[in-house]
């Protein structure tokens, strides 16, 4: 991950926010529905994930899972603990089946 | 000329035993095929002149009686009477020849002068048939009668010496068929590329004798793969086949945040299929152990499941910006190029459920 992006540059970004909130894109691997959700860096990502199955009908509450580029996602950690910035994108991806 | 030998042919092999119809069939083939200037004598005519049986004349006179008086001239049978010279034996025509001295011509020596007649007219019919563009199948024929007839008329009108040149020089040699020659070569070039593979391959076995050293050490791998006890052979039964909480978390994975459910390592089963979750988390396990003992292990980055996936399946196609971030030095703590295996996994074939309904209903 690059260095923290410097601190009035984020302050630019959110002008109108709050400084501590950034805007998290969902996309899934099709790209058809990018999710696009703003949340407090100190909020938990569960958040955006109940959005996004909401958003998303076909998918099942509870399966697949979310990665941060390599990072797979878990509900209670937050923003902040995995340094994410405003604008990046999390990967949804469905399960994979074969072998 | 053919034509006229055929029904000869078939008279020979009949053999000899109508000999007026043989003279018959003589009279007509010399009626067909020989020149005018060419009195149409066999050689076993000569031949029986030659031999000059002591009760010849007598025996001519009986047969002369009985002939009817049309056929031979009175300026002929004169001549033969006399018996002196030899151009009146070789002008002796044919109907002069009875069926009696025919017989007795058969009975005494035929077999002999024929035999050296019949080498001497395979020769010269070879050499005929060359001359005229035959094979020597049809024209070399030793009964055949043009060919014989045709070496008498030779002979007599050449000498000895020339006959003997004749038959000593050697028929025009006879060139080898294309093909074969055609075979030989695609054959000797075949050679030449077996040739340049057997040495290629010596090459790289060589090669490969060089680099990999014989006296390799096995390795154990009794280590790697610790058998079982049997309270955890119980253990993984239960969890595979038990049928009770599917939802129930096993095992939580802390640094991957993975967890593994019942249900998800129930693909672990006879015939079942793999889940993502259950390579990946396998995975991370492989490189915490490759962590836990750098000098026993290579050391390798491990991609997951959807690495190849986010890069090259993309809606774009192959999109190296989507994963750019993955493998930086910050995040990873060393430099890709550090590494000794980097091993990614290709899904290839893989079903992938919308909503994954049916997994919970597994």
């Amino acid at each position: 991950m690059q260095a923290p992006a410097p601190a009035p540059e984020e302050d630019s970004k959110a002008g109108v926010k709050s400084p501590e909130f950034i805007t998290i894109k969902v996309v899934d691997q099709e790209e058809r529905r990018p999710v696009r959700h703003t949340i407090r860096t100190t909020d938990k990502l569960q958040v955006v994930m109940d959005r996004y199955y909401s958003e998303a009908p076909e998918v099942t509450y509870g399966t697949g899972s979310f990665y941060f580029d390599d990072i797979r996602l878990k509900g209670d950690k937050t923003p902040a603990q995995l340094k994410m910035e405003d604008g990046d994108i999390i990967d949804y991806f469905a399960p994979q089946i074969g072998g | 000329m053919c034509r006229a030998a055929a029904p000869h042919h078939r008279k020979r092999r009949r053999g000899y035993s109508d000999d007026s119809d043989y003279s018959s069939a003589r009279r007509r083939i010399s009626g067909i095929i020989g020149p005018s200037n060419f009195p149409p004598v066999r050689s076993f005519g000569i031949r029986f002149a030659l031999a000059n049986a002591p009760y010849h004349c007598c025996k001519r006179r009986l047969h002369d009686a009985c002939r009817p008086a049309s056929t031979p001239t009175p300026r002929r049978r004169l001549r033969r009477r006399r018996g002196s010279s030899r151009s009146s034996i070789i002008s002796l025509h044919l109907p002069f020849i009875r069926p009696f001295s025919l017989r007795y011509f058969l009975a005494t020596g035929a077999s002999a002068p024929r035999r050296r007649r019949k080498s001497a007219a395979a020769d010269m019919g070879n050499y005929i048939s060359c001359l005229f563009g035959k094979s020597s199948s049809d024209g070399g024929e030793e009964d055949d009668l043009s060919v014989t007839a045709m070496v008498n008329a030779v002979r007599r009108g050449t000498d000895d010496a020339d006959i003997a040149a004749l038959e000593a020089s050697a028929p025009p040699e006879k060139r080898a068929p294309y093909h074969n020659e055609v075979f030989a070569r695609m054959n000797s070039r075949h050679d030449g590329r077996l040739e340049s593979i057997a040495t290629d391959r010596k090459l790289q076995r060589l090669r490969k004798a060089l680099l990999v050293p014989a006296d390799r050490p096995k390795e154990d791998m009794s280590e790697l793969f610790t058998p079982l006890t049997n309270e955890e052979e119980s253990e993984v039964n239960s969890i595979l086949y038990g049928c009770s909480h599917s939802k129930k978390i096993i095992v939580m994975h802390v640094p991957s945040n993975t967890e593994i459910t019942k249900e998800k390592l129930w693909c672990l089963r006879t015939c079942g299929w793999l889940n993502d979750e259950v390579i990946n988390l396998y995975l991370e396990l492989l490189k915490e152990r490759a962590e836990r003992e750098p000098q026993r292990f290579l050391k390798c980055h491990f991609f997951n499941t959807f690495f190849y996936k986010k890069l090259a399946c993309g809606k774009i196609g192959y999109d190296y910006q989507s994963v750019r971030r993955w493998t930086t030095l910050n995040k990873l703590g060393y430099g890709l190029a550090e590494c000794e295996k980097v091993i990614f996994l290709l899904l290839l074939a893989f079903l992938c459920f919308s909503g994954a309904s049916g997994i919970q209903n597994l």
